[in-house]
């Protein structure tokens, strides 16, 4: 290539990659719908990691059962109410249905008649 | 033909450890499931994919395919991204440039010169066609290049970037990236001489 001819060559191709520099591309709604839908379509899902579920006997099946240790401390509480009112209310339970009833009540576990008669 | 498209190149080619790679961790983000990451990613990298790709291709519709293909392959290298290995906007260019020279490749097989359409009288589109067909002619030429230096070229004048980005984009040492330059700018003066005349540049 003749030395003239490079130069007005060499200056045409340094005016044309300056255009080309100045071109403005701005991505259209459709193209960056499309590319939305792309990074939706390839979004990673989150694997979490398996947690191992081993089987439990014994006692500690028995408490998981019932729902854990924290459940074994209303359960003590409520054997223990239990308790206590078969051992101290009778009494106070024959006041409140005499209240409730209008007259004395008495409640034998033993009764004094015979109501089969064996004693003759 | 050496290739450098590998998703996740050596640490050495590409950190650049100047800055924080914003980018980098809005790709973290949409790996761990933030659909809010992708949009803002979407929004900062398709205009410069597109632009890379519309000036190497001169094609509107091939250089919205390439933006396409490049951030789909963004979102599939996501999960195993490592945040100070690459910077995206480093890797985005590689991946365009090798997107647009392998439809570079095809064009030059289909052959250069089979769009002749009449033109438009009216002078702004005169005008309008004139600029196309330059930047047309300038992509055909590239195409005839061979490939490293179609590139190099690009990505020096076209995206008007330095020797030391040019050398982490392809992996290759400076001195590799200026002499790459230097010989692709002269290859493209030589095919573009042929067609001068139909570059509107006789008045140079």
């Amino acid at each position: 290539m003749r030395e003239d001819v490079k130069v007005q060559v060499e200056d045409a191709l340094d005016r044309l990659f300056a255009e080309a520099r100045a071109e403005q591309h701005v991505p259209g709604d459709d193209l960056m719908a499309r590319l939305m839908a792309d990074a939706t379509r390839s979004a990673p899902m989150r694997v979490l990691p398996a947690v191992a579920v081993k089987p439990v006997g014994g006692l500690t099946g028995f408490l998981a059962a019932l729902g854990g240790w924290p459940v074994l401390g209303g359960l003590a509480m409520a054997t223990l109410a239990g308790l206590w009112i078969g051992i101290a209310l009778p009494d106070r339970l024959n006041d409140f249905a005499a209240s409730v009833l209008g007259e004395q009540v008495t409640v034998s576990l033993f009764p004094d008649d015979d109501p089969f008669g064996l004693e003759g | 033909m050496k290739r450098f498209d590998d998703p996740l190149p050596a640490a050495s080619a590409l950190s650049q450890p100047d800055g924080f790679d914003e980018e980098g961790a809005l790709l973290l983000a949409y790996a761990n499931g933030d659909t809010q990451a992708a949009r803002e990613l979407t929004t900062r990298l398709s205009p410069k994919a597109l632009g890379q790709a519309a000036r190497m291709l001169a094609d509107r519709s091939e250089a919205e395919d390439v933006t396409q293909e490049a951030l789909l392959r963004l979102w599939r290298v996501a999960p195993e991204w490592r945040q100070g290995e690459a910077r995206v906007s480093t890797w985005l260019y590689r991946v365009v440039a090798n997107l647009c020279t392998d439809r570079l490749r095809k064009r030059r097989s289909v052959g250069l010169d089979q769009v002749a359409e009449p033109p438009d009288p009216r002078p702004s589109v005169l005008e309008q066609m004139q600029r196309e067909t330059r930047l047309r002619a300038l992509s055909d030429a590239l195409a005839g290049m061979p490939e490293r230096q179609a590139q190099a070229v690009a990505l020096r004048h076209l995206e008007g970037l330095g020797n030391p980005e040019i050398a982490a984009i392809m992996d290759i040492s400076t001195e590799a990236v200026e002499s790459l330059t230097a010989r692709g700018k002269r290859t493209l003066a030589a095919i573009l001489a042929g067609r001068k005349a139909e570059l509107g540049f006789d008045d140079a």
